[in-house]
């Protein structure tokens, strides 16, 4: 006896009995969905943080140093600081695991002026290896050279938003000259390069409306504008763009014993050292813990749905124990018996399964639709999710189906 | 002309343990033969072991002692799997209370037996249909047993019982549900399956004039023969036989 006959038998006795089949087949709907609809959240989250993370340069370590004690007023001593010389050591050390370093220091926000255009703006002072190490997207000109920051150049990189206010989207900004006046200072800058905001579309990364318009300045120049610091020679911030084989969140750690041996055990200051990396795996295993958690629920009621259907099946075994002994007498051997019991315990858990798939799927992409995560159907959950019913209908099928199996062909004959 | 024996049984014994020491004996040493396009009756009190009997020759169960050899077959060597198909290729069941499948129509009901023996799907319908038709069913294969008459529903399982050929067909208390009328009819289909097919067939009844029609009855009393005889006419051709 062929598979298609089983099938065509097990649906048979299936449209005899449609509601409790589909009573029956609840608790598998509900694990099944519940598994389909978090690991389709879950792969749409972690794609997207992936993507993100190409975005914003998932292997950059930001360096910083941080008083120990935050309840007490710490000042930046010069020793403190790191000297260009302990950074040249330490790349030359760790070669191999750095592809560039960059520096930048705030410099607060201020105003442009141009004509009758007034905007505020913050101004960053970055290193020339900024742009590289924060994906800098330009569109028009050049980043910071080397020679900007020699002669602490009065240069500017302002974003496309800025440009058309200035000169529209189709004017050409590159060596206008424009004034911007900040707390301390006020400058005329020349602009060099235009460059196009990252826009980051995932709630995870979620930072605030950030409306802020960035501009770029040769970092030496705004040290020399800045009386805080011009009198310290050395850096307090850095970010080192670490090599694309390397583990980030382990050398962040490496970064960080360092430079806390190049501090003076009376100093202040620490260092702190963090990849994004860690930082993006950590909102990850969060989202690892929720699967998990959601997972055992969904395995709690999948169990309580196969025994429901093993259950169900013992019940129809009984039902049906005198058309056993018919079909005994026609000459079904026990095995067609079994079969046929076992085929029908898979069909209940497979459309059980198919509507739980069909059902989760749309739950997990209405979830990361609205979340505003990109998301496809996961095929390969599905293909799991699918075959895992089934061995759930022929793990609890088993035992009614073997029992019916072994009836004796004259017991269930006489059986009323 | 040397006749097949296609069924011969030698002191089987049918027991029930109902828990040692109640060991419950029902048949007591049974000898039988049975030759090939026999047309056989069982008659016999109620709870005399007819049933018992005919459920040995068919292979649905197993006697507690004795031999049974169907078509010269051992049978105490034929495993499970042996007798499902020795019930399914060699014995056609009709049963009292028609024992069909509810869910299945007649169509279908007639076409089990193939789908046991591993008949392709097209071959069946053909032949479930031209079987419908040799019991004059033909108008009703559609329908489910619930929406057949008594006599309906024993014509759509005589047709089952010969839905693979069989060389045996038994039928305990075929007309046993149905008025005299209807069990003619049902009789009269006995008969043709006899004289048009050669089938060996064995019949349990009560009724003694439905007895008398077939060529030898065997009467049980308390789990033996007590009696083994021709029947009217055939008397005659068989004493011509044996001579
Ligand atoms: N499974 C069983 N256990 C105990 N006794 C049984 C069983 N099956 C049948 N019997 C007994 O065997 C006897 C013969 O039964 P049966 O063959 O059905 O008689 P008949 O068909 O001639 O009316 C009856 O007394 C019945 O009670
Ligand atoms: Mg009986």
């Amino acid at each position: 006896m062929n598979l298609f006959e089983n099938v065509r038998l097990a649906l048979e006795g299936l449209r005899a009995n449609k509601m409790r089949a589909l009573l029956t087949m609840l608790g598998i709907i509900i694990g099944i969905a519940s598994v389909m609809a978090i690991s389709t959240l879950g792969s749409a989250m972690t794609g997207s943080v992936t993507k993100t993370m190409d975005k914003i340069g998932g292997k950059n370590i930001m360096v910083s140093l941080s008083p120990k004690n935050y309840d007490t007023q710490s000042t930046l001593q010069e020793e403190d600081l790191i000297t260009q010389d302990e950074l040249d050591a330490f790349r030359s050390t760790y070669a191999d695991q750095i592809k560039a370093i960059s520096f930048s220091t705030g410099m607060g926000s201020g105003q442009l002026n141009s004509g009758f255009i007034h905007k505020d703006v913050s101004i960053t002072g970055a290193s020339p290896d900024y742009g590289l190490v924060n994906n800098i997207n330009l569109v028009q000109g050049r980043f910071i050279s080397d020679r900007d920051m020699d002669g602490t150049r009065n240069v500017i990189i302002i974003d496309t938003t800025l440009r058309n206010n200035l000169v529209g989207v189709d004017g050409d900004v590159i060596g206008k000259e424009i004034q911007v006046d900040t707390k301390s200072t006020n400058e005329t800058y020349t602009v060099i390069g235009v460059y196009e905001k990252l826009v980051i579309d995932n709630p995870l990364f979620y930072m605030g409306d950030d409306t802020r318009i960035e501009c770029f300045i040769p970092i030496t120049t705004a040290k020399s504008l800045n009386p805080d610091t011009t009198n310290l020679n050395g850096y307090e911030n850095f970010t080192i763009m670490a090599t694309s084989n390397t583990d980030s969140a382990a050398f962040a750690l490496t970064t960080k014993e360092y430079f806390v041996k190049g501090l003076g055990a009376l100093s202040d200051f620490t260092i702190q050292a963090e990849s994004l990396e860690a930082m993006a795996s950590e909102a990850t295993g969060m989202l690892a813990t929720l699967s998990l958690g959601i997972s055992v629920i969904a395995g709690i009621s999948l169990l309580v749905g196969g025994i429901g259907v093993m259950n169900i099946m013992l019940v129809s075994v009984t039902e049906r124990t005198k058309e056993i002994g018919i079909r005994k007498a026609l000459g079904a051997r026990n095995s067609a018996i079994r079969s046929q019991f076992i085929i029908e315990a898979i069909i209940i858990c497979l459309i059980g399964g198919i509507i739980g798939v069909g059902l989760g799927s749309a739950l997990g992409i209405m979830g990361s639709t609205l979340m505003k995560f990109p998301t496809s159907p996961p095929f390969l959950p599905m293909i799991i999710a699918l075959c895992f019913s089934m061995a759930i209908g022929v793990f609890f099928g088993f035992y009614p189906a073997n029992k019916a199996a072994k009836l004796d062909p004259i017991d269930a004959l006489r059986y009323e | 002309m040397m006749r097949n024996k296609i069924i011969e049984m030698r002191g089987i014994v049918k027991s029930y343990y109902l828990g040692t020491p109640n060991e419950l004996e029902i048949l007591h040493g049974i000898d039988l033969d049975v030759y090939e396009g026999e047309f056989l009756s069982i008659v016999g009190a109620s709870g005399s072991g007819k049933s018992t009997l005919m459920n040995i020759l068919g292979a649905l169960d197993r006697p507690t002692k004795g031999h049974y050899y169907l078509d010269h077959l051992p049978m105490e060597n034929v495993r499970d799997d042996g007798l499902s198909q020795i019930r399914n290729k060699k014995i056609g069941f009709v049963f009292q209370t028609f024992n069909l499948i509810p869910r299945s129509t007649a169509l279908k009901n007639v076409a089990l037996p193939m789908l046991y023996g591993g008949v392709p799907r097209s071959e069946r319908s053909r032949r479930a249909a031209e079987l419908l038709q040799l019991v004059e069913m033909s108008g009703r294969s559609h329908h489910r047993p619930n929406e057949l008459s008594g006599g309906q529903k024993q014509r759509v399982a005589i047709a089952r019982a010969m839905a693979n050929d069989p060389a045996i067909i038994l039928a305990d208390e075929p007309t046993g549900a149905l008025d005299t009328h209807t069990g003619r009819l049902v009789m009269d289909i006995f008969h043709r399956l006899h004289q048009e097919q050669g089938k060996t067939i064995i019949l349990i009844t009560h009724n003694a004039e439905l007895a008398e029609e077939t060529e030898r009855t065997i009467r049980l009393r308390d789990g033996s023969i007590v009696d083994n005889r021709m029947n009217g006419h055939y008397q005659l051709e068989a004493c011509h036989e044996s001579v």
